[in-house]
């Protein structure tokens, strides 16, 4: 019935989001929407939301293109869904504990995970390309440009 | 095996971390973290580093110099604001993101509570310019000239807020003229819009905009700044030509509050002796750019009278103001 | 004058500064080349070191780091479908698919030899025609550059995306997002939610990274990696896959001309800069090209076009820098910091007070352009062996460039936070096949847009009258009306075209997007 559900799914997504902007978002956050300030985000949002909705239509009637994803390799060297959350939440991790851990400490500790995720079981490997990347990372940025890496502020009160 | 090495890795990681641990002793015994509110590459960043140069010699300890520009100078200043006041970071700081621009909008720092001023180092000198061909010569030919065009002249500024459209809407208000106010981005697309023809005047300051005055591409009318400029003698003040204000704003290094008293001292004695070091002179110099040293104290107190000043004109200027 | 040039190449031509313009190069086009780290971060780094140099050293190491990562960022592009910097973000539209091809040696030769044209086409035009240039850049007021970048937006809109309307989507979500931070006009937050940091709005290359590196970390996570598959592309049997024959260079040459006089264009115009040119390059290249259809499927034209964009921004860029004061791009706003520090204040009265040493930066940029034929080489050939290098192996590094490369400009934690946020972004939209390249060009096209649009019309008094009685400002509102005309009747054509062919072979008749 619904011949393209994947791009039926997104416009419907955008919609609803572009809703959720313009009653919600924008008055609260840029301000009222008749002032100089709010018009450009109104005027976007509304042509994303006809878009939208012009894409939804479309995925109704037309079904995605054949042999749009031919190139992907054989399965086996595919990665389940649940090991890119995970590198994703690694990421996060990574960028939220920056703050605490400092860039060398917590460059670390999301290396050896993501080279974990990634299937590499080998130490040697992995001990050298960590710290031969943070080495050259902390050579370069603290002792050549004297622009330092963040310390974290874990890492200076223990410092101190 | 492999948790031996990770422990023996971490051990590594945490010596590297560690360039010169913090020692009990004499202010300062650790590099001190400046942290400039413009980019790199700017008058401010310039005279920023050319100061901290000599700073670094009196201080005996390096002043690593790290940009945080953006939002008007508010984030490199919340940024000093939120660290504790252990006298190792202080940053520069500009007159309207604490004067002006907590009044406008949302800062999350209280500008005379939660920062300290260590002392003003350079003041930025501003002047009202229009360009080389223009057929004004003179400040009082231009004021007529628009008394008897209203509505047609527009003058330009680096952006909303700044003291340069507060100081120019100010005088356009006192002499009642009616005239056009076109917010910039910046003084470098100010100053092309006005070599452009795009705009008829701009408030900016003389530092940035010299090499085209002294090739006369650029005709400065009226000096807002409190002194005559050596580059123009000839140019009147806004004082001599009879307003009881001008525009007041000096780059000034601040520390958060908390910072004792021992380390704001010798901060303080530090730049004053890069102030009136010779080569940080001569090298201002060259860039139009003056240094000048004021206590912290007199320039706090000099703040806080000018952010009640133009706090209570802001609305009348025609300046939106936070909710 | 004579005198003056002999003085110039006393000072200009010696052995140190060519050593500065070699290091900077190499330095740039390295720095480039890794995806996450980037040019720009690398001079705004380096400008503190270079303080204590001779003034024509440290700014032709400057320079030559800004050349060469503009170029370099084409090889991480190319090879790994990680554009290294915002400028490569186009030409790994075409370039990736060329890699797939086995023709990463062909790809990445087309773009150095597009590059070298372009630079040293902009750098000709900075010896010969800064004045004029200068005046004709001045001309572009608020109302002028809001029709310029309005009729640029309709032309690259939904560059990169399988479907016209999802590159019109894409678009809109790029604008939609340059909204945060400060109203440009009335400085008030918008969509900040509190955030200081937001203040100053998303940081174009925290974003850039996590859209276009990150977020192919994941995507190709996702589709697999044969680890075999990079290398036997990488080395094909045929000699011609890696090298560029002279009858396709002479093909290309006429788009590489039209790209190198666009990109000068833009680098001239305050605030344009090198992304912009390279969008418009690439487009001009599809658009005058008799095969459009092949773009971005491994059209060397694809790869040429933006590239000799790009670099003909550099020296372009510093026109009004030298002769005004006023920088043209992002990278030539911190090379200015660099001409204060020593004491250079640029403008009209540069040439006049030290023509020595404006003659004598010519000179160098000049020579660089030389040395960047030869000095990327060694990189090329390391690039290549690194994507035969296995993709777990690989990726760990990557990610953490990414994270070093967001922090690194701005000294800025928040940036790493962006970054990473942009990382998911990417992967969503390209799993939903929306176009980062798209959103990027708009994010930075958008607010351009806004603001000159406002500021044109607080000049006019609100009178939208000023966008047609301005001859440059109406001339390029006809160009993107025109646009959008001659866009609709080719889809229409194509249309037809698609249908009668599908007719005929009885294929699904919904398939006729020619885009």
């Amino acid at each position: 019935m619904i011949a393209n559900r994947k791009d039926f799914k997104l416009g419907l997504g955008l919609v609803a989001f572009c809703l959720l902007l313009l009653l919600l978002v924008i008055p609260y956050q840029v301000g009222p929407l008749t002032e100089a300030d709010a018009l450009m985000p109104v005027l976007v949002t509304c042509f994303i939301m006809l878009l939208s909705i012009l894409l939804t239509i479309q995925a109704v009637r037309r079904a995605p293109k054949p042999g749009e994803h031919a190139e992907k390799a054989a399965p086996e060297h595919r990665s389940p869904w649940w090991s890119i959350l995970i590198v994703i939440i690694i990421m996060a991790a990574y960028a939220w504990l920056l703050d605490l851990t400092g860039f060398v400490l917590t460059s670390l500790g999301a290396m050896i995970a993501l080279f974990l995720v990634f299937g590499v079981r080998r130490w040697f490997p992995i001990t050298a390309i960590t710290l031969g990347t943070l080495g050259g990372l902390y050579l370069c940025f603290d002792v050549i440009l004297g622009a330092p890496l963040p310390v974290g502020t874990l890492v200076e009160n223990f410092l101190e | 095996m492999g948790k031996k090495m990770l422990t023996a890795l971490m051990a590594m990681a945490l010596m590297l971390a560690v360039a010169a641990p913090a020692m009990a002793g004499a202010y300062p015994s650790k590099p001190v973290k400046f942290i400039i509110n413009f980019s790199a590459g700017g008058t401010t960043d310039t005279a920023a580093r050319l100061m901290s140069s000599k700073a670094n010699e009196v201080l005996q300890q390096a002043l690593i110099c790290m940009n945080k520009p953006g939002a008007g100078g508010t984030l490199g200043v919340s940024e000093v604001a939120r660290t504790k006041g252990n006298g190792y970071t202080i940053g520069t700081c500009n007159m309207p993101a604490v004067a002006v621009i907590p009044l406008i909008r949302p800062v999350p720092y209280k500008p005379f509570k939660d920062l300290v001023q260590v002392c003003a180092v350079m003041p930025y000198e501003y002047a009202l310019m229009v360009r080389g061909d223009a057929p004004w010569k003179t400040w009082d030919e231009f004021v007529a000239y628009v008394k008897k065009n209203p509505g047609k002249v527009t003058y330009g500024s680096p952006g909303t807020g700044t003291t340069n459209h507060l100081v120019t809407a100010r005088i356009g208000k006192e002499l009642g003229l009616d005239w056009k106010h076109v917010p910039f981005q910046g003084g470098v697309k100010e100053t092309a819009a006005l070599l452009g023809g795009h705009v008829d005047m701009i408030n900016n300051t003389t530092a940035s905009v010299a090499s085209s005055i002294k090739a006369g591409k650029i005709r400065v009318l009226l000096v807002t700044s409190e002194d005559r400029f050596a580059m123009v003698p000839d140019v009147p003040t806004m004082k001599e030509k009879g307003f009881k204000f001008s525009q007041i704003s000096y780059m000034s290094i601040i520390a958060p509050a908390g910072t004792p008293q021992v380390a704001l001292d010798k901060l303080s004695a530090a730049f004053k002796a890069a102030c009136a070091d010779k080569g940080v002179v001569k090298a201002c110099n060259k860039l139009d750019l003056h240094p000048k040293f004021i206590p912290g104290k007199q320039y706090q107190a000099l703040l806080e009278k000018l952010s009640a000043e133009w706090g209570a004109l802001l609305p009348e200027l025609g300046v939106k103001v936070k909710k | 004058m004579l005198e003056t040039l002999a003085t110039a190449a006393s000072q200009a031509l010696t052995l140190n500064n060519f050593f500065g313009a070699a290091l900077g190069i190499f330095l740039g086009s390295l720095l480039g080349a890794i995806p996450g780290l980037n040019g720009t971060m690398a001079i705004a780094l380096l400008i503190p070191v270079t303080y204590t140099w001779s003034p024509l050293f440290a700014i032709a190491m400057l320079v030559g780091c800004w050349k060469g990562s503009v170029y370099g960022g084409s090889i991480s592009a190319v090879l790994l479908n990680a554009p290294g910097t915002p400028e490569s973000a186009a030409t790994a539209l075409d370039g990736y698919p060329l890699t797939k091809q086995g023709k990463a040696g062909k790809a990445l030769k087309m773009a150095l030899f597009a590059s070298v044209i372009g630079a040293l086409f902009s750098d000709a035009l900075l010896m010969v025609a800064s004045p004029p240039i200068a005046a004709m850049a001045l001309m572009f007021g608020p109302a002028e550059l809001a029709m310029l970048i309005l009729f640029a937006l309709v032309v690259v809109a939904g560059t990169g995306a399988k479907s016209q309307l999802k590159g019109l989507i894409s678009t809109a979500l790029g604008m939609l997002l340059a909204t945060v931070g400060l109203d440009p006009i009335t400085t008030q937050q918008r969509f900040t939610f509190g955030s200081i940091d937001l203040d100053a709005g998303i940081g174009l290359l925290a974003m850039l990274i996590g859209l276009l590196v990150m977020s192919e970390v994941l995507v190709q996570m996702e589709e697999g990696w044969k680890d075999a598959h990079a290398e036997v592309a990488v080395r094909s049997d045929d000699p011609d896959a890696s090298r560029v024959t002279w009858p396709e260079l002479k093909g290309s040459l006429g788009t590489i001309f039209r790209s190198s006089l666009l990109g000068s264009f833009c680098g001239a115009l305050p605030g344009v800069g090198s992304i912009t040119a390279a969008f418009m390059g690439y487009d001009q290249a599809r658009r005058l090209s008799k095969h459009p259809e092949r773009f971005g499927k491994g059209e060397l034209n694809g790869v040429a076009a933006p590239e000799a964009a790009n670099n003909a921004v550099c020296g372009a860029g510093l026109i009004p820098l030298v002769t005004l004061g006023i920088p043209g791009a992002l990278s030539a706003a911190v090379i200015m910091g660099a001409f204060m520090i020593h004491g250079l204040a640029p403008g009209p009265m540069l040439m006049m007070e030290h023509p020595e040493t404006v003659y004598g930066l010519f000179m160098l940029l000049i020579l660089s352009d030389f040395f960047m034929l030869v000095i990327p080489l060694p990189l090329m050939k390391l690039g290549q062996w690194v994507i035969s290098v296995p993709r777990a192996y690989l990726f760990p590094v990557i990610l953490a460039l990414c994270v070093i490369g967001a922090f690194g400009t701005h000294q800025n934690l928040f940036d790493v936070k962006v970054m990473v946020f942009f990382g998911v972004v990417g992967y969503l939209l390209k799993k939903w096949e929306l176009s980062p390249a798209a959103l990027l060009i708009a994010f930075i096209l958008g607010p351009m847009a806004e603001v000159y649009l406002r500021q044109a019309l607080k000049i006019s008094g609100g009178d939208p009258a000023i966008f047609v009685t301005k001859p440059l400002a109406a001339l390029f509102l006809a160009l993107a009306v025109g646009a959008i005309v001659w866009t609709t009747l080719r889809n229409r054509r194509g249309k037809k075209i698609g249908l009668a062919g599908e007719a005929s072979s009885k294929a699904d008749i919904s398939d006729n997007q020619v885009e």
